[in-house]
């Protein structure tokens, strides 16, 4: 699964050059978005991340946590995975949300999910969108301190 | 098989608590005001309990509905989606919602948004 792939190509990748990583994971139900959520904060705070900016990136790992309990693993017959991977840089906090689910479906059929993007593009100073039908993978950077 | 439960009237004044996960919801009936205060994280995980009350609330006949946000301390799309609409469907109605505003990380939230037009504040 995303999290735990060693060796060859790995949705959840972030830059390995790093002195502080956070690696974590759960069901994708809703009644795990408040954990990661809570773990990721947690690490941008140890990170030196301002009050403001902690709020932010709850917002942003919140919505692309949503998106993945609400549509990547629609079609299957359990909920899987979802991960988190964060790493601090420079001054900047690079995070990966990602699943193994068959992908996001196309706009007209998640009217939703637009606004929790839109609110991550705002958010976050960077935003990557890798959606593949074997997993998608949001990768996000924030400048923080 | 359990004995159906009588149904009353819709007491004057009656507090409900209700918390699941990280939310909690104070519910108060209280003359003409229905009462609704949030405390803690508003997000997909909570967000039916909230709806709940909000529908319970329409139902009643409440002149005004009051949902205090200043206990929130985290409000993702999910919780504003729903505010949103609760507020189009008071609009429709007869204007009762009225909106109590919530601390730095709500706000923050709406002013990203860019709701803030659309969600009935009292102030």
């Amino acid at each position: 699964m995303c999290a735990t792939r060693v060796g060859g190509y790995s949705n959840c990748e972030v830059s390995t050059a790093t002195t502080r990583q956070l690696r974590d994971r759960g069901p994708a139900v809703p009644e795990a978005i408040a954990r990661l959520r809570h773990a990721v904060v947690d690490f941008a705070a140890r990170g030196g991340a301002t009050a403001r900016q902690r709020e932010d990136i709850a917002l942003a790992v919140s919505e692309a946590l949503t998106n993945v309990v609400q549509h990547a693993y629609a079609q299957a017959p359990v909920p899987g995975v979802m991960a988190v991977q964060a790493a601090i840089n420079d001054g900047s906090l690079e995070l990966v949300v990602c699943d193994d689910g068959a992908g996001m479906p196309p706009p007209a059929d998640r009217p939703a999910s637009g606004l929790g993007l839109a609110l991550i593009a705002i958010i976050a100073d960077r935003l990557e969108l890798n959606d593949t039908t074997r997993g998608t993978r949001v990768r996000m950077t924030f400048a923080i301190g | 098989m359990a004995d159906a439960v009588p149904q009353q009237g819709e007491p004057s004044r009656a507090r409900q608590l209700i918390e699941l996960g990280g939310l909690s919801v104070s519910s108060e009936r209280a003359g003409a005001v229905h009462g609704i205060c949030l405390f803690g994280e508003l997000d997909l995980a909570t967000a039916d309990v909230v709806q709940d009350e909000l529908t319970r609330a329409e139902a009643g006949d409440a002149s005004s509905i009051v949902v205090d946000l200043s206990g929130l301390t985290f409000i993702d799309s999910t919780g504003l989606r729903l505010l949103v609409s609760a507020a189009a469907r008071s609009r429709a109605d007869s204007d009762r919602l009225v909106l109590l505003r919530g601390g730095a990380a709500v706000q923050r939230a709406i002013q990203l948004t860019a709701l803030e037009d659309q969600l009935p504040f009292a102030d």
